[in-house]
């Protein structure tokens, strides 16, 4: 079996077994292979293996670090120096980052070697990975189905084995929602924990950079790599993120999990199975399970639709066809520039959130919408706040469903906006969530969720790994047809 | 289905360049009406977006539809709830006022569109 995960690789290069130049050019070759995934927006073959000789020197001469030689990629919302960074917009289809993100360059750093940039929905915005510019992603487990989003790329392509890891961005499950869809897991850090510097902006009171992998365990590593204050973001946390191994070694017996029945009631039937068996697996492990409300949490998906598109109504009119990106042919003035790169430059979703955005931003509206949003967002909260009073962690389902069809819910905004709402709400309350593999339905991953208070990754981190000690839903792999 | 506008409703479509509506007349709106094609072209307007006519009936009814769902948000009991902005209740992080190297001009404005001298171009503002 070919090495596909993140800590198998690392062993194997510490070993000397591998090497960083062999572990790209595998990666290189699989990326070709799934070419029709539409994984990756960018491939860059010749700053992949000069890194990779530059970190098996490092390894050599004794000075690597975990992420030393691990072929990775991130989500095209990351500025990386010198390549093209796009958010999957027509918009900035020919740009290129000036300028490293700070998690680029804390993974370059550390000697990890950036493979290329990966698909998403435009400037994150969708559940599918249909919004981009430059076409769908599919899903490596059934290639007629949606990846989930907004990181599509980020999600297939360790799915389909390209790469163990991959950088994604989440504002209201765009890393938790292709991960449950793609046997995957994923975490959306605390807010602030990771910078948002050199991260294309969305929401920004909601974004949060974090990775995809196969395991907890490889999560954690990359986590503790990319996280930490960063004096560049002013919402940055204070604070460092301690080593992967202390991340994931908090004590899982006797803790006390959170289960609001109400979000499990709203799955799908083919859901139900799995999830109660994770719950049961859980016991298992000396977890002890509590049954909770969460008042308000079921009304985040309004709040969000809301606080969401006003913030980017706002952060996306520095797109003017003046500083950077696409710019319409013969404006006639100013007005017109601005109003046809604009019309022009960004897609049809885009434009939807650009216009509802808005609306809840305008007089006479402001305070029905938008304060009214930020209220709720108080209570949910304070909700959750709440809980944690009584419960260490909670446990909830990731998606009301599996991975669905492309082409499904495309023209359906408001379906594809209830595909957030089991995520949404730790985005508002900016707590920490991870979403695991916790079984099939018909050979598609289920995804389960847990949340932690602000700054707890670690306990998640925790709980997420002692499950993966005892069960096999993350060692499953796509093969053409469904499970492995 | 209600118009929106407080006036005559215009038959033709908007000129292209119209002026920037002046947001108080949004204040004519009435709550809770689906935005119909002149809402959704003022709208645009004040999002310096450009629209086709199809483009203008899509959003339209995807708006319209959209608006039933935020409109649970009214009359959710929130009681005095204070409004959150930002999830984390941290001060904003400072950086000391200290000189760094930064990106610099040239690479920055490789990304423009249109570029002289170190200025942006843009269209002619005074005639």
């Amino acid at each position: 079996m070919s090495l596909d995960t993140l800590s198998a690789m690392r062993r194997a290069l510490e070993a000397g077994e591998t090497t960083a130049v062999a572990l790209t050019e595998q990666a290189l070759a699989a990326a070709e292979a799934n070419g029709d995934l539409n994984a990756f927006l960018h491939l860059d073959p010749t700053q992949a293996r000069a890194a990779a000789e530059a970190a098996d020197a490092r390894r050599q001469a004794g000075e690597g670090t975990a992420l030393t030689g691990i072929p990775l990629a991130v989500k095209d919302i990351f500025c990386s120096e010198g390549d093209p960074t796009t958010a999957a917009s027509k918009m900035l289809a020919n740009w290129r980052a000036p300028y490293d993100a700070t998690a680029v360059a804390r993974l370059k750093d550390a000697g990890a070697v950036l493979l290329g940039k990966l698909n998403l929905d435009e400037f994150a915005m969708g559940a599918s990975g249909e919004n981009s510019a430059f076409g769908p992603t599919l899903n490596p487990w059934d290639r007629t189905r949606v990846p989930g989003g907004s990181s599509s790329g980020s999600a297939a392509a360790v799915a389909a084995g390209i790469v163990p890891t991959t950088l994604g961005t989440d504002t209201g499950g765009s890393i938790r929602q292709p991960a449950a869809f793609c046997g995957l897991t994923g975490l959306k850090p605390t807010y602030g924990r990771v910078s948002r510097w050199g991260m294309i902006a969305f929401a920004s009171s909601l974004d949060q950079g974090g990775a995809l992998a196969w395991s907890a365990e490889d999560v954690a590593e990359v986590f503790s790599v990319i996280g930490g204050h960063d004096p560049r973001d002013a919402t940055s946390a204070p604070g460092t993120v301690a080593p992967a191994s202390t991340l994931l070694r908090a004590p899982v017996a006797g803790l006390t999990l959170g289960v609001p029945e109400a979000f499990f009631e709203a799955v799908d039937s083919a859901l139900q199975g799995p999830l109660a068996e994770a719950r049961a697996q859980f016991e298992a492990l000396g977890v002890r399970l509590k049954a909770i409300e969460l008042p308000f949490a079921g009304d985040a998906v309004p709040a969000y639709y809301v606080l969401a598109p006003a913030e980017a109504s706002t952060n996306l009119s520095r797109y003017d066809g003046v500083r950077f990106g696409h710019r319409c042919e013969n404006p006639v003035d100013l007005d017109d520039l601005y109003r046809r790169s604009r019309g022009e430059g960004f897609g049809p979703e885009v434009k939807r959130r650009i216009l509802t955005g808005t609306y809840a931003l305008s007089v006479g509206y402001y305070d029905a919408y938008y304060r009214q949003a930020q209220r709720v967002r108080r209570r949910i909260l304070e909700s959750f706040t709440e809980a944690f009073e009584s419960v260490d962690a909670l446990f909830l389902p990731t998606t009301p469903t599996t991975a669905f069809k492309l082409g499904e819910k495309r023209n359906d905004p408001i379906a594809l906006y209830e595909e957030d709402r089991f995520t949404i709400p730790a985005n508002l309350a900016g707590l920490p969530a991870l979403s695991l593999p916790v079984g099939f339905s018909n050979g598609l991953p289920v995804g389960g969720q847990l949340l932690a208070p602000h700054f707890e990754e670690g306990r998640i981190l925790s709980l997420a790994h002692a499950f993966q000690q005892v069960t096999d839903h993350h060692r499953q792999r796509p093969t053409a047809g469904g499970v492995a | 289905m209600p118009t929106l506008l407080n006036k005559e409703k215009r038959g033709s479509v908007r000129p292209a360049r119209a002026k920037p509506a002046h947001p108080q007349r949004l204040n004519r709106w009435n709550a809770s009406m689906a935005l119909d094609p002149d809402a959704i072209r003022r709208l645009a307007t004040l999002s310096r977006l450009a629209l086709s006519d199809d483009e203008v009936a899509g959003y339209s009814e995807s708006l319209s539809d959209i608006l039933t769902v935020l409109d649970r948000l009214k009359g959710l009991p929130v009681g005095d709830a204070a409004p959150l902005a930002s999830p984390l209740a941290l001060p904003q992080a400072l950086r000391p006022d200290e000189a760094s190297p930064v990106t610099n001009r040239e690479a920055l404005q490789a990304g423009a569109p249109a570029t002289d001298s170190g200025f942006f171009l843009v269209p002619k503002v005074l005639s």
